[in-house]
Formats: C-alpha cells, sequence, structure tokens
C-alpha cells in the first residue's frame, strides 16, 4: 500500500519537476501564424461551406478568375482572358499556359471542365453557382467555352468561388463513385501558391509554400501558414498581444480600446457587406398586415442597439442590400427606419390595434450575443407599445428546421444576410425572391412581392451594369416601402494583426478568408 | 472471473441503453442538421442531396436500425461537422481529453492527499483550517476564471507557459501509439518533444484539477478523522506503533475507501470541467467536440460521444471496484 501511494506521488510530481523546460515556442520569421475560429469541414473545394475550408481552398487551388488585394472586380488567374458573347451566353476563356497542379499534371481546358463538371455532379459547396450551366465544352486545349441557359449577370463574379483540383489526382483516389471526395477532405492538388503540409484535427492546419507555382516567388512572401483552431477571444487576443500569433480572426468588442492602444497592433474596422436583420413574417399573425410591420420597424431603438449594444462596431443598414453594390451611397428613395414611436403609434392606429394588445413570437440562436441583444432591446421597445415580445433560445439547426416551414416559423427572426459576390442578386434572389420561402431558400419572411420577383430575375440577364443597377435600386425601394423585415446594422470587421505582418489587404468578398500569397513578414522576431 | 462477465454484461447493457436514449432525444429535437451542413447559400436541392447524402432522408427506425449494424463492426458513421469517420474523430480527439484528466486527476490526488491528512490529524487548528480554506477556494473557483486568471499570470506576464494547444506553433506532433503526446514523445525518445508537451499540459491541468481538489481534499479529510478516532487506531498506537506507521498505514488506508468511490464518481465531473478548460486553452478534446457536434446537432458525433463516454465512465468504477481489495483485502470476498 505503502509502495503504491508513494509510486502514485511521484508518478504525479515527476512531470511537474520538468516544467522548467518552459514555453519552449519558436517561430521562423517566415512563418506567418494566424487563427482560425473554426476548423474546415473539408478541404474540397466542392463541398466546403464554412469559411476556415474556404480560405485554405482560396490558398491551394485557384480559380479561372480571382479577386486581387482588395479589389471585388474579378480579374484573370486560371484564365488569362475571356469574351463574352452579345447575348450573355456563352463565354469562352483563354486559359493560362504554363501552369501545372502540384501533381506536376497540367492545367488545360480538360482540368477545367473536369472540375466544373465535378462541382456539378457533387451538387454540394459553391455548386449553386453553376445553376445556369448549359454546357462545358473544350475548344482547344487553353480554350474553355460554357454556354448558360439564361443569361446571368453574376456569372463572373460567382466564378470566383469555383476552383480546380487535379483531375489526375482525384481519379487515382476516387472510392466508390465518391469523385475523389472523402480524399480530398484532407488533401489538397491544385494550382494554388500552397500546399497542405499538416492538419492536426482540432489543433492546427499548416501550409507550406509550393515552390512550382505559377506566379514565382521573387518579392517577399511568407513561406509557411499555421493556422491554429482558438475559439476563445480572450486567448487569441492574449496571444496576439504577446506576439505568438500575427493574425486574429474573432476579437471581443471589449477588447478593442485596449488592442487600440496597442501600438504593435493594427485595429482597423472595415464595412462588411452582411445586413443584420430582424425578419418579419408576412404571411401569418398581427405581421401580415404591412402597418402593423412598420410601426414595429418604428419601435425598435437602432441608435440603442447599434451604438449602446454593440458599440459601434457596426454601420447604420440602408437598404436590403449594401448600396456600394451599386454604385450609390444611398440609393434615393430608400427608406431608412429610425426609432420613431409618435409614427409608430399611429400605424398601430390605422390597423386598429391603438393599444397593441397582441403577442408577438421571436426564435433566436443561442450563444449568438447580438440576437440576443437585438431581442431584448426590440422586447422592451415593443412592450412600450402593449405588444408582448416572447424569445425562445435555440440551436442553429432547430432555428433553422422552424424557420423552414410556415407553420412553425417565427413571427420574428434574427438575420445576417451574407451576400456570396459583389451583386444585389446574391442577396435578393435568395432572401426577398418568393420562389426563395420556406425550404426552398431564405425567404424566411415568406415575404412575395410579384414586381419584386419580376425585377430580380429580369435584373439577373441584364449585362448593363448601369440599366441593372437601376432595377436594383427599384427593388431596394419596394421592399422598404413593403417592410418585411427591419434593416438593423452592417457589421464592422476588425481583423487586428501585428505590424509586422504586410501584405493583408481587408476585402469584403473574402471576408475570414487570408490570401497568405500577398502577406510577408518584416522585423518578426525569431 | 464471474465479476468481470457480469461486468461486461452490465457494460453492454449500458451501451445499447445509451445508444437508445442519445438517438431517440438527438432525433426528437427538431432540427435540421442537413440544411446546416448545406451552408448559408445552399438552394433547396442541395439540401436535400446533402440529406441523402447524410442518410437522414430515411424513416428513422431504418436509421436506428443501420446505425445498431454499423455499431457491431465497430463503425460509428460519419460526422456531419467534419464530414469523416467519428471513430477517426474520436481517435484524435478523446486521447487529448484522456491526457488531460489523467494529469489533473494525478495532481488533484497528489495534493489533496497530503491536504486532507495535514488537516485531519492537526484538525482545530491553524493547519486545518488553512487546509479548509484552500480547498474552499479550490471548490469555489469558477474553472473558465480560473483559467484565464493563469493564463494572464503565466502567460502574459511570467512567459512561463503557453497559453493553449498541446504543443508549439507548426510542431509536429510524435508519431501516436497512446495519443498521448507525453507518452509518445517519450517512446519516440524525443526529450524537447516531451519537455514542451508537459509546458502545455501545466496549465490545463491546474485549471482542470482544482475543480476537484478541494472536494477530495475535504473528503480525505472528514474521512480520516472518523477513522483516526476508531477503536483499532486506538489499539496501534497502545502498543507503541509510531504515529506516522499508524497515520499511513492504518488509518489513511482505511480512510481511502470512500474517497476512492468519490473519485470514481468524480471522474464525470471532470469530463464536466474539461468542456470548459478544453475552450479556455484550446486543448483539442472530447468536450471541445461535444459542444461542437450538439451546437451543429451532428447526430452520430453526439452519439459517438456519448457512447464513449459511458463507456469510460463505467470502466473507471470497474477499474475503482478492483481496486477496492489492494486497499481493504476484507474486500476480496465481496468483489
Amino acid at each position: 500500500m505503502n509502495g503504491w501511494f508513494r509510486r502514485m506521488v511521484i508518478a504525479s510530481v515527476a512531470p511537474l519537476a520538468m516544467l522548467g523546460f518552459g514555453a519552449a515556442a519558436s517561430a521562423q520569421s517566415n512563418t506567418v501564424v494566424v487563427t482560425m475560429w473554426s476548423e474546415p469541414d473539408s478541404l474540397d473545394p466542392a463541398i466546403t461551406t464554412v469559411n476556415a475550408g474556404r480560405s485554405n481552398v482560396k490558398n491551394i487551388y485557384e480559380s479561372l478568375v480571382d479577386l486581387e488585394k482588395g479589389s471585388v472586380e474579378p480579374k484573370p488567374a486560371l484564365a488569362t482572358a475571356w469574351q463574352v458573347s452579345r447575348d450573355g451566353l456563352t463565354y469562352t476563356f483563354t486559359l493560362r499556359k504554363g501552369v501545372r497542379f502540384t501533381d506536376g499534371t497540367p492545367w488545360n481546358a480538360d482540368a477545367a471542365k473536369f472540375g466544373l463538371e465535378r462541382t456539378m455532379k457533387i451538387q454540394q459547396g459553391p455548386s449553386w453557382v453553376l445553376r445556369p450551366v448549359k454546357t462545358i465544352e473544350t475548344a482547344d486545349e487553353q480554350t474553355l467555352r460554357i454556354t448558360l441557359k439564361e443569361p446571368y449577370a453574376a456569372f463572373l463574379d460567382g466564378l470566383v468561388l469555383i476552383a480546380f483540383p487535379s483531375p489526375a489526382a482525384v481519379k487515382q483516389n476516387e472510392k466508390d463513385g465518391d469523385l475523389g471526395r472523402a480524399w480530398l477532405r484532407d488533401h489538397g492538388v491544385g494550382t494554388g501558391p500552397f500546399k497542405l503540409e499538416r492538419w492536426d484535427a482540432g489543433q492546427q492546419l499548416v501550409l507550406v509554400r509550393n515552390d512550382q507555382y505559377w506566379k514565382g516567388w521573387s518579392g517577399p512572401h511568407v513561406s509557411r501558414v499555421v493556422q491554429r483552431f482558438i475559439k476563445e477571444a480572450a486567448t487569441q487576443r492574449l496571444m496576439l498581444e504577446k506576439g505568438d500569433l500575427d493574425l486574429i480572426s474573432v476579437v471581443s468588442v471589449d477588447d478593442l480600446p485596449a488592442l487600440r492602444r496597442n501600438a504593435e497592433v493594427v485595429v482597423q474596422p472595415h464595412p462588411t457587406w452582411w445586413v443584420f436583420s430582424l425578419q418579419m413574417n408576412t404571411q401569418k399573425g398581427p405581421l401580415k398586415d404591412p402597418r402593423i410591420r412598420k410601426a414595429v420597424a418604428y419601435l425598435f431603438d437602432y441608435e440603442g442597439h447599434n451604438k449602446g449594444a454593440m458599440k459601434g462596431m457596426v454601420e447604420p443598414a440602408h437598404g436590403p442590400f449594401p448600396p456600394e453594390m451599386v454604385g450609390k451611397d444611398r440609393i434615393p428613395g430608400v427608406v431608412t427606419y429610425t426609432r420613431d414611436v409618435e409614427k409608430a403609434r399611429t400605424l398601430l392606429r390605422e390597423a386598429g390595434v391603438p393599444n397593441g394588445g397582441f403577442g408577438l413570437s421571436m426564435h433566436i440562436i443561442a450563444g449568438f450575443d447580438e440576437h440576443k441583444k437585438a431581442s431584448e432591446i426590440l422586447q422592451a421597445n415593443l412592450a412600450e407599445a402593449g405588444i408582448q415580445l416572447r424569445i425562445q433560445e435555440m440551436n442553429g439547426p432547430t432555428w433553422t428546421a422552424t424557420n423552414t416551414s410556415l407553420e412553425t416559423a417565427p413571427d420574428i427572426l434574427p438575420y445576417w444576410a451574407v451576400p456570396a459576390f459583389n451583386n444585389p442578386d446574391a442577396i435578393l434572389s435568395l432572401i426577398y425572391h418568393s420562389r426563395s420561402q420556406g425550404k426552398n431558400g431564405r425567404n424566411w419572411m415568406y415575404y412575395q412581392n410579384p414586381r419584386v420577383d419580376e425585377l430580380i430575375d429580369q435584373a439577373r440577364a441584364v449585362l448593363d451594369p448601369a440599366k441593372r443597377n437601376a432595377m436594383y435600386e427599384d427593388v431596394a425601394r419596394l421592399i422598404t416601402e413593403d417592410s418585411p423585415v427591419i434593416l438593423v446594422n452592417r457589421p464592422l470587421n476588425v481583423t487586428p494583426f501585428r505590424t509586422w505582418l504586410k501584405g493583408y489587404h481587408y476585402n469584403p468578398a473574402y471576408l475570414y478568408m487570408y490570401r497568405f500569397y500577398e502577406m510577408w513578414l518584416e522585423g518578426k522576431p525569431s | 472471473m464471474r465479476y468481470l462477465l457480469r461486468y461486461l454484461g452490465s457494460l453492454l447493457l449500458v451501451l445499447w441503453g445509451m445508444s437508445v436514449l442519445t438517438f431517440v432525444i438527438s432525433r426528437a429535437i427538431p432540427g435540421d442538421p442537413a440544411r446546416h451542413a448545406a451552408g448559408p447559400f445552399a438552394t433547396g436541392e442541395q439540401v436535400e442531396v446533402v440529406r441523402r447524402d447524410l442518410g437522414l432522408d430515411r424513416p428513422l427506425l431504418e436509421q436506428y436500425v443501420t446505425y445498431l449494424r454499423h455499431l457491431a463492426r465497430g463503425d460509428l458513421g460519419r460526422s456531419i461537422v467534419s464530414r469523416r469517420g467519428v471513430r477517426e474523430d474520436l481517435g484524435d480527439f478523446f486521447p487529448a481529453t484522456v491526457e488531460l484528466g489523467l494529469a489533473s486527476g494525478l495532481l488533484a490526488v497528489a495534493v489533496a492527499v497530503p491536504l486532507g491528512v495535514v488537516a485531519a490529524v492537526h484538525r482545530g487548528r491553524l493547519a486545518d483550517y488553512a487546509a479548509t480554506v484552500l480547498a474552499l477556494i479550490g471548490a469555489c473557483t469558477p474553472v473558465f476564471w480560473f483559467g484565464l486568471v493563469l493564463q494572464v499570470i503565466f502567460y502574459k506576464e511570467l512567459g512561463w507557459f503557453p497559453a493553449g494547444g498541446r504543443l508549439p506553433v507548426g510542431a509536429v506532433p510524435p508519431t501516436p501509439v497512446t495519443g498521448l503526446y507525453t507518452v509518445d514523445s517519450l517512446l519516440a525518445g524525443n526529450v524537447p518533444l516531451f519537455a514542451t508537451a508537459i509546458a502545455h499540459l501545466v496549465l490545463p491541468t491546474l485549471t482542470l484539477a482544482q475543480l476537484t481538489l478541494g472536494i477530495t481534499a475535504r473528503m480525505i479529510r472528514s474521512s480520516l478523522v472518523e477513522v483516526l478516532g476508531h477503536d483499532y487506531v486506538r489499539t496501534a498506537r497502545a502498543k507503541g506503533v509510531s504515529e506516522r506507521h499508524v497515520l499511513l498505514r492504518h488509518a489513511l488506508r482505511n480512510a481511502l475507501v470512500p474517497v476512492l468511490t468519490i473519485l470514481g464518481l468524480q471522474a464525470g465531473q471532470l469530463l464536466g470541467g474539461a468542456v470548459l478548460t478544453e475552450t479556455i486553452f484550446s486543448w483539442p478534446g472530447i468536450g471541445s467536440y461535444a459542444v461542437r457536434a450538439v451546437e451543429a446537432l451532428d447526430f452520430p458525433a453526439i452519439m459517438g460521444v456519448a457512447l464513449l463516454m459511458s463507456f469510460v465512465y463505467v470502466v473507471i468504477n470497474v477499474g475503482i471496484d478492483l481496486l477496492y481489495p489492494l486497499i481493504d483485502p476484507r474486500m476480496e470476498s465481496r468483489a
């Protein structure tokens, strides 16, 4: 017994005696270390739907066209040039010569066709971008022709999301007709600037430079990228300040003042394309009446939420999509609601419910800070008008499931409209078109306006930007007039990084996606 | 032998019960993990493709039977979030929790036993009060807060220990044998890696240990106080046995029996505390894996974790039962 006890004590104390070896963290000066808030679901470009996965796909693989630095205009990447037929139906791409995948096989029209068809067959990830595609042909080794079923103005913007794996690698690793999905989950054979070095589940994903990269490595670049999966914002901040991390993906609003005071950290807020809104059910209950919806929109305390609860890390929203997508700061005629209790009371009187006296339901996702804050503010605001708001917290999949059926959908739900690319269609088709109601998309307001539907459909096919933008402005006016939604704010993004990290460019289309090829380190202690 | 067979039987029963329970509970929650997995831009068709892919379009009973059939082959299904086998996932995440749990369990015992003994021997005196206060502070401190404080002091201010993770940035883990980095690095003869693995283990271990340390010390104290009042202790003293011998050979040995029971039950608490500890220290263990699974309603992962945890819980308590006779030979016959 005595011996057993002694052994146990020794076993537990011995490791403590080794503590002197300390935290021997060594970072080479050419390795950039960043955090990822979550882990990729897959590195397969045809599968992944989460930022961490898409970000790595952007570094391992490439697309026909790409966005550089902070620009949101598609520029040549694996295609050097393209022509669009006058009817907008045929896209002819000239492909870049001399590019090879990391397995040594060449990039050519066959590889392009294979990649596009693979994405369409798998029908997951970004395959929705290719929905308008009718045929894909290879005219010669360097020429790819895509024909669409109908003209789609945002087609090129969408192609930024489609990346190409090596056909040879896919075929070699195909299992049970899975098109190489299982293998490509944690392997990468692309043409991009980086290769996968290792992925330790739950810990880190390491990329190392692809020496054969066609753009070459002259000039300053990082050569290795360590992405650590750290969820806790407080830990990320500590490690950034200590210099163990070069860039962090998540920062708590409360930590910002302290980080701003740190001269060695760059803290620059940038407007995102996201629109945070409170969607109202237009098909059932009291909110069927547009006057009551407007009254609710006038009751909400925008200032209190945006400046108070969100501590100014948001901008007021103007219209259902970012107006800069149509080249404007403000769209004439678009109503921007502000808190106006008198107007709300008048509207409620007109609707025959001067003293409220009814209840509304709201579903929010547990753990989403802004959902909670917005719902509580709205609850207090509505109570002033005699309207009782019942808030129910649930997990993400449950929240989604209740929204997708009109019977179970709540009266109000918070929602971040996140456009996938630089075109209002990315928000409008998915969220405001009647075709996208319930299970078919994200129109969980069950909003129906035939004129809005018609304009959205027509604008998709208009290639002239001026004409198209005018149509989108009309849509914005119609939506705010119908008021199916309380447009609350547009979040600002802050990606804090050390001053020794150079070449980081904020790009609203690549939020939480990092282009490491553009980055280098200057004066980072090794 | 019969004892072991009986436990094996009950283990299987527990696991089967657990599989039914978690299956029913996770499916009873209204939820649409397929839509969630399909991403925010997915069309209705795409969601259905993902649903078919995950087998969630089948009737519930069929899903359960398929699950059991796969389970019999040791296949726990494919995680909705990580898109790979749950068994592979658990193989990666579970050893991290085991390593942390073992380290903090050992630390808790190593500190709690002397603390409890000192308090019991000097009961009613300053040492007792000091030990009691220390134990109470340990038991009352929120894990999350304590972890953050340790991080600020020992990482930010003193720079003695890393803020999180199992290994330094970009380091290559040792070839997996046990999955415990400390053990595997030693097996590989890689002493620097072992040292750094230990350094990464310190703060999370302290954080997790404080959860059970206080209560264990209190248990040892009260158990020992009771035993020290027994006749056989008085007899031993009357025979002229040295106080040290009386304490360690006669009293402590008997006092440990109830403590061991509590320790077994606390294994569950350790796993619960691991969730928070793992979050603060980005420790890639089963706790953070479970949270991720629950958030995304990742059915196969939730069930995998539940089955594994019930298995571990049963095994620990069987192990404790087997330890009793070592401490108290009179219990041999009972076992």
